[in-house]
């Protein structure tokens, strides 16, 4: 199949339940943000020293969930497409609290503020951490301007916000693990 | 490459005109799709996506193969022999159909009918649909698709003088007849043939008819 029609062209796309909008709505907003925050983890991913196998899987899985996730993001609530959607596991924000806890166990911690940065695997980490929380952002702008109660956005929600969580911890844990001290911020 | 994740076998191949065959396979029992769908045909190196012809509860599969003049993996398909194997990728695409109180339009060029045949011989209704060709021959399906359809509209772009005989012909590309025929109103709009007639397509609905739903899908 051919990846471009050309209906795009003058400024409109399809969301996934067929509406044609502009390309600055709100929704492919939300989605476009979800789509580049996919692809910083990518970068991440790209960094990641090949014997953290655990970290690696968890990429995988996060990347996919965020697919699951911008389908949702595309599709208008009261669309007959939604039953064509796989929702997230009722376990993803849960999930990642567990990796959170077991890579903070090695950490200090933490009691001042500290500078992003450090290894690059650990300052992509941050990057990604600020582009989730954007999403956050456009997330929570979505919710309120469809004005709709829709389960799935929530738990994407809190999936999101427990994601930017994940990213912080991820990237002092790498810096440890590759010898780099987290730097404070010095007032 | 695609992932190989299924065998299939051929069982026959049925040539509709000078160019385009139905290549029927047999089905793994653990296939599933939905109508509109496509998957990746793989053989001996060269891969090319097709959507399946067959409904969902079909017991083989059926592709509509157009033979491309310099295309690899179709003039492979065009002389396998019963037997043959060939890799299969899971199913994708989203040329499903959507529910919806709008008056619906398929529109295909082509082999670009074969989600539309899927979706009508699994038991769908109440659907216009244009059906775009040059040749006579081209209108694959045209009696299945017309009783299943609501309005079935051949649209004839080739030579008049071979100009087929057939009700509600319409002579000439189906973006024309949208343009001439369509009122303003809200609808939803299947699209599946050659990019141009998909973003004229396109393009054109914004215009006329904003708020209109577009789903679609391009080939070669």
């Amino acid at each position: 199949m051919k990846v471009y029609t050309g209906g795009g062209d003058k400024g409109k796309t399809s969301l996934f339940s067929g509406e044609r909008v502009p390309k600055h709505h709100i929704r492919i907003e939300a989605y476009g943000d979800l789509d580049e925050l996919n692809s910083v983890l990518g970068a991440v991913a790209s960094y990641l020293p090949v014997e953290e196998q655990s970290i690696h899987q968890d990429f995988e899985e996060i990347q996919s969930n965020l697919f699951l996730a911008g389908a949702w993001l595309a599709t208008t609530p009261e669309s007959s497409a939604i039953s064509y959607l796989t929702p997230l596991s009722a376990t993803v924000a849960t999930d990642l609290e567990r990796r959170i806890d077991a890579l903070s166990e090695v950490l200090p911690v933490l009691k001042e503020f500290i500078l992003p940065g450090g290894q690059p695997v650990a300052a992509w980490s941050h990057v990604a951490r600020t582009v989730c929380r954007r999403c956050e952002r456009r997330l929570t702008g979505l919710i309120e301007a469809s004005n709709a109660d829709n389960n799935e956005l929530a738990v994407i929600q809190v999936y999101l916000n427990r994601l930017s969580d994940y990213l912080f911890v991820l990237a002092r844990y790498l810096n440890q693990a590759l010898g780099t001290a987290d730097k404070t911020w010095k007032k | 490459m695609a992932a190989i994740l299924y065998s299939i076998s051929v069982e026959k191949r049925v040539w509709l005109n000078d160019e385009v065959f139905e290549l029927i396979c047999s089905r793994p029992p653990e296939f599933q799709f939905l109508a509109g769908q496509y998957v990746t045909i793989i053989h001996h190196g060269e891969e090319r996506d097709y959507t399946l012809l067959s409904p969902p509860g079909a017991t083989a599969l059926r592709f509509l193969i157009k033979l491309v003049a310099g295309g690899k993996l179709s003039g492979m398909l065009a002389n396998l022999v019963p037997g043959s194997v060939l890799g299969m990728s899971r199913a994708k695409g989203y040329l499903i159909f959507r529910p919806t109180p709008r008056p619906v339009f398929f529109v295909a060029t082509g082999v670009g009918i074969a989600p539309f045949v899927a979706m009508a011989t699994g038991g769908l209704r109440g659907f216009t649909l244009l059906h775009g060709a040059r040749t006579d021959s081209g209108f694959f399906y045209r009696q299945e698709l017309a009783a299943a359809a609501l309005h079935y509209i051949p649209c004839f772009s080739g030579d008049n003088v071979s100009c087929p005989d057939l009700p509600s012909l319409f002579r000439g590309y189906v973006t024309e007849y949208i343009k001439d025929h369509l009122q303003p109103g809200l609808y939803d709009f299947y699209l599946c043939g050659s990019v141009a007639m998909i973003r004229d397509m396109t393009h054109f609905l914004d215009q006329h008819s904003p708020g209109t739903r577009i789903y679609s899908e391009a080939f070669d």
